[in-house]
This record gives C-alpha cells, sequence and structure tokens, in this order.
C-alpha cells in the first residue's frame, strides 16, 4: 500500500475518543456565548425601542406644536366662524334678495345695512319696520325669537316675502355686529386667579411597574394616588381661547409595589414630591349661548424640580433623591368644565393627563441610567375656583 | 446522510437554532475523525484536545452560515485544520522545518508502509518530526492540498513546502520503518 494512503487511512480510521471534558467545555462556551447574544440582543432591542419611543415623543411633540398653532391662529384670527355671519335662504330667485356676504367687515355691514334700508324705505315700508326698529325688536323679543318672528310680523303687516326676508338679514347683521361687540367687551383683556388642586392617579412608567402589572410576576404593581394643590392665573385671549399658568406647591407622584426583598414579601412605596409649573392653552368647545357654563379643551407643558424621593420599604424610609433627577418636563393634554356662580367666580372641574418625556432616573453604582428608563404619568381628577379680576 | 440515525439536515437546522441535542450528536459522530486530525498536527494530546475544542466552538458558531454546496464533513475537517494551524502558529512553531541535511543523509527511506502500527504508535514517529514539516505533510497527506496552496497558506515558498514533504515523509517511513524491525 501507498504510504500515504496507509498514513491517512490510519489517521481517519483512528478509534480513540477525545477527553470528556473537550464537549463539556464546548458546552460552556457556547452556553457563555449564548447568554452573551441575548444580553447583547435584549440591549439592542431596547435601545430600539428606547429609538422608537424618542421619535415617537418627537412626533407627539411637533402635532402638538403644529395643532397649538392652528389652535391659536384659529382662535386668535377666527373667533366668528364664517357661516356665523350670515344664514342662507332657500330662496327661488337668488337676484332679488341680498347676496349672502361673508367676512364683510362691520364698516362694509354698516354701509350694507344703510344702503338696504333705504331701499325699504323708498318701498315704503311701514314705519315699525324701518332700520331704527330693528334692533328694539331684537331686544324684545329676544334673538331667536325675533328672527323668527320679525318676517312673520312684517309679512302681516303689509310686506312682501321679498321685503320680510331682507328685514330678517337686516336683523342677522345687527345681531352679529351686537354680538361681536359684546363678545369683544366680555372676553377680551381679562385676567383670572384662583385655586386648584388634583386628585391624582400616578405612575412611574418604567420596565418594573409594567412587568409588574402581570399576574405571573413576583413584583406586584398597585395603584397609586397623590395629590396636587397649586395656585392658577389666566387670561382671556378672547371667546374661544385662554391662556393659564399654573404653580403647583405641592405636587406627588408616587408608585407602590409589593415584591420580593431578600426573601421577604414586602410592600415598597416609593414618592416623589416635586414643585411643578404648568402653562396650557384653553380652548372653548361645544358652547351654546344659552348656557352659562363652557367646555374647554386643554393642551400645554409642565416642568417640575424635585424637592425630594423617598423609598418606604416595609416601614423603613429610604432617601433616593441622588438615584433620581432633579427635574422633569413633560406635557399636558385634558378637559375642563367652567361654571359660573356668583358675579366674578367660576367653578372648574374636568380632568388632565401627564405624560413626561424625561427619564428621571439618573442612574446609580449598580444600574446606568439607560437601563432603568423612568417617567413619570399621572391621570388628574382636578377642580378649581377661578376669580374674575376685571 | 444519517447521523447517529438522524437526517444530517434535521441535525444541522438544529444546530443552526443553537439547539444543544443536534450540537452534541454532530459533535459526537465527527469527534474521533477531528481529533486524530488535530492529534496528528499537534503532535500531543494536550494540544490536540484545545485545537478540537476550538475548532468545534467555531463549528457552532458559524454553522449558520454553512450552505449545502459541500458536505458538512468538509466544512467541519476545514474548521479544524485552520484551527489547529493557527494554534501551531500562535505557538509559533510552524516555522520549524526538517534540515535537509540531517533527512537526507542519515535515514533509511522505505516505500512499504508497515501492516500492524496502531494509531498511537504513528502519533509518536509523527510528534518526533519537526513542527513546520509535520504541518506541511499532513496538508499534503491528510487533506488533499497542493504544495502551490501549502505554500500560500504557510506563507512559504512552493519548494519549501516540497522538500519539506518529502524530507518528512522520509523521516516518518525511516521512524516506522524502523519499529518493524
Amino acid at each position: 500500500m501507498d504510504f500515504l494512503k496507509w498514513y491517512k487511512n490510519i489517521v481517519e480510521s483512528s478509534r480513540e475518543d477525545p477527553p470528556l471534558d473537550v464537549w463539556e467545555n464546548i458546552q460552556d462556551e457556547l452556553d457563555v456565548d449564548m447568554v452573551w447574544e441575548n444580553l447583547d440582543a435584549s440591549l439592542s432591542k431596547n435601545k430600539r425601542r428606547v429609538i422608537v419611543y424618542r421619535l415617537a415623543a418627537a412626533a407627539s411633540l411637533l402635532l402638538i406644536i403644529g395643532f397649538g398653532t392652528l389652535f391659536l391662529y384659529n382662535a386668535l384670527y377666527n373667533t366668528v366662524p364664517e357661516t356665523y355671519v350670515f344664514n342662507t335662504f332657500e330662496l327661488s330667485d337668488q337676484d332679488t334678495i341680498l347676496p349672502i356676504r361673508k367676512k364683510e367687515s362691520l364698516k362694509d355691514q354698516e354701509t350694507y345695512f344703510v344702503q338696504e334700508t333705504q331701499y325699504l324705505e323708498t318701498e315704503e315700508m311701514p314705519e315699525d319696520f324701518k332700520h331704527e326698529q330693528v334692533k328694539p325688536l331684537i331686544t324684545e323679543y329676544g334673538l331667536e325669537e325675533a328672527l323668527q318672528a320679525i318676517p312673520r310680523l312684517a309679512h302681516q303687516q303689509y310686506l312682501s316675502t321679498h321685503e320680510s326676508q331682507i328685514v330678517e338679514q337686516l336683523a342677522q347683521i345687527y345681531f352679529i355686529d351686537d354680538t361681536k361687540e359684546e363678545q369683544r367687551i366680555l372676553t377680551t383683556g381679562k385676567y383670572y386667579a384662583g385655586l386648584t388642586g388634583h386628585a391624582a392617579n400616578t405612575w412611574l412608567m418604567n420596565n418594573k411597574t409594567v412587568q409588574g402589572l402581570k399576574s405571573d410576576e413576583l413584583t406586584a404593581t398597585l395603584p397609586s394616588f397623590g395629590y396636587n394643590i397649586g395656585i392658577i392665573a389666566g387670561r382671556n385671549i378672547n371667546r374661544n381661547l385662554s391662556l393659564q399658568v399654573e404653580l403647583y406647591l405641592i405636587s406627588q407622584a408616587r408608585q407602590n409595589y409589593n415584591e420580593y426583598v431578600h426573601g421577604q414579601y414586602v410592600s415598597n412605596n416609593m414618592e416623589f414630591n416635586y414643585t411643578s409649573f404648568s402653562l396650557v392653552g384653553k380652548r372653548s368647545v361645544f358652547n351654546s349661548q344659552k348656557k352659562s357654563g363652557n367646555h374647554h379643551l386643554i393642551l400645554g407643558v409642565y416642568t417640575g424640580v424635585l424637592r425630594n424621593a423617598i423609598q418606604n420599604l416595609n416601614g423603613t424610609s429610604l432617601a433616593l433623591d441622588n438615584d433620581y433627577s432633579s427635574t422633569d418636563y413633560g406635557v399636558i393634554g385634558g378637559y375642563e368644565y367652567t361654571y359660573p356662580f356668583g358675579n366674578n367666580l367660576k367653578l372648574g372641574t374636568g380632568f388632565q393627563v401627564k405624560y413626561g418625556l424625561k427619564n428621571i432616573f439618573s442612574g446609580n453604582e449598580y444600574i446606568p441610567d439607560y437601563l432603568n428608563n423612568t417617567r413619570n404619568a399621572s391621570i388628574n381628577l382636578t377642580l378649581s375656583i377661578k376669580y374674575d379680576l376685571n | 446522510m444519517y447521523i447517529s440515525g438522524v437526517n444530517e439536515d434535521i441535525i444541522i437546522a438544529g444546530c443552526k437554532k443553537n439547539d444543544r441535542h443536534s450540537q452534541e450528536l454532530l459533535y459526537r459522530h465527527f469527534a474521533r475523525k477531528m481529533y486524530a486530525i488535530c492529534v496528528s498536527y499537534a503532535g500531543d494530546r494536550s494540544l490536540a484536545k484545545d485545537m478540537l475544542q476550538d475548532a468545534f466552538i467555531k463549528v457552532f458558531k458559524n454553522i449558520k452560515n454553512f450552505k449545502k454546496d459541500g458536505s458538512i464533513e468538509g466544512w467541519i475537517r476545514r474548521i479544524v485544520t485552520n484551527t489547529a494551524i493557527d494554534h501551531l502558529r500562535r505557538n509559533k512553531k510552524t516555522d520549524n522545518y526538517v534540515e535537509m541535511e540531517v533527512a537526507g543523509s542519515k535515514y533509511h527511506v522505505t516505500n512499504l508502509a508497515p501492516s500492524k502500527i496502531s494509531f498511537d504508535e504513528v502519533m509518536e514517529q509523527v510528534e518526533r518530526l519537526p513542527e513546520g514539516a509535520r504541518i506541511v505533510f499532513n496538508l499534503y497527506a491528510l487533506d488533499g492540498y497542493t504544495h502551490k496552496e501549502i505554500a500560500e497558506k504557510l506563507n512559504i515558498t512552493e519548494g519549501t513546502s516540497k522538500s519539506q514533504f518529502n524530507r518528512a515523509r522520509q523521516l516518518l517511513m525511516n521512524y516506522i520503518g524502523n519499529l518493524n524491525l
């Protein structure tokens, strides 16, 4: 046999087993490797999640700013919707009635009114329905009834249908002028101040809290409540919009758990006490002329300074100030219903949802901040009393 | 092909998913042959054990990249050979070649392969070869590399590869021939 073939054959047909610990060492190495891979994958996943959260927060912020800008613009420059200027009438002959005119200035409307009244005068309109009679009629009948009554009365008192409709439109012009002026006086430049209090369902939004909501976890996340007390001041920019600042001297964030610590199932209550400041815009919605109360949507931002952070572990208190950031900031959304009582007082109630945009966990010697990303969140039932200053 | 009664493809798929049972089946199936190759390169069993261990860790870490365009045995064997050479390089043993005069003058050359010699006895003689010459000889005799490929792999000239192979073969045949005497 050829020597090389013989050599190859004797090597490849060896029956000698490798030492037993080779496979054990291989397994150990693979286990370690797997742990690192899992850890790496977990960290990458967390990083991806953080990126997604940040993008979502940025997108939300942009949306809030965008809608806020639109909201302010509409509130400041379009206080009376176009459709509110004139009602339309289903008339057969469009050429014979007053044209539908939108976005007329008050001056234009006055001129228009005078011109059309002159037209009515030339048509020998009865004295009771001349233009100087229109306003007293509205005052006497009330707006809605007057609008319905004027044409009917006018018609009954010798006016043609066409003329009745003109009278109705004139009445509306008067009404609008009158109302706009009234609104301007009522709402612009008014300041108010007051007190507010919140009953808050607070959450520390982090991995432990979320995991603790699962029934099979040893740690149990419990509902946690706090309260906020503060003072408010605001200004009515116009009938639909007001800006309000809120200073909370007491603003609590709490989170309670039941968990295993050193082999014992104990309660773990975390409490964060802030002094916080909010700036919110309040937009009137769904409001009716007939009702006194007002509905408001609220959008805004807040910032807070941490006064102290305490962990109460089964009765033993521990200061956490060094583990958590001294500041926080976030966004606010909500709703408020205000109802006037007395001459200058208003009572407001509603809810606010607050969500922190900052990771308040600043890390410690054991856990870096990014591994325990924690944000404040709360749902607040609000009650406030406001006094109109002028 | 079946490995311990299980289709090879299933075992490879299991290894790709880090399934420990599949990994063990694959290891057990090839361990003896690969260990023998490691011993023939290393010259001693302690180093061979390290080579085998490192080689199979590489196999399991890289099996995701294995494609069915060649045999799994050939793929594992290439990893084992490269790992063996890396180990010897790390120990700076690859530049230890046979001196020509010694190999050529002192030993008797025979073409007759002895018959009843065990693996252990052969490896004892292989161990006597200088490491550089041993690698060249094994790459050529066991793994079928050409001298050109060996030269590229070990960063030596093709002529050196040829001469080292011839001398190593002569020495080994002489050693083994003497065992039969």
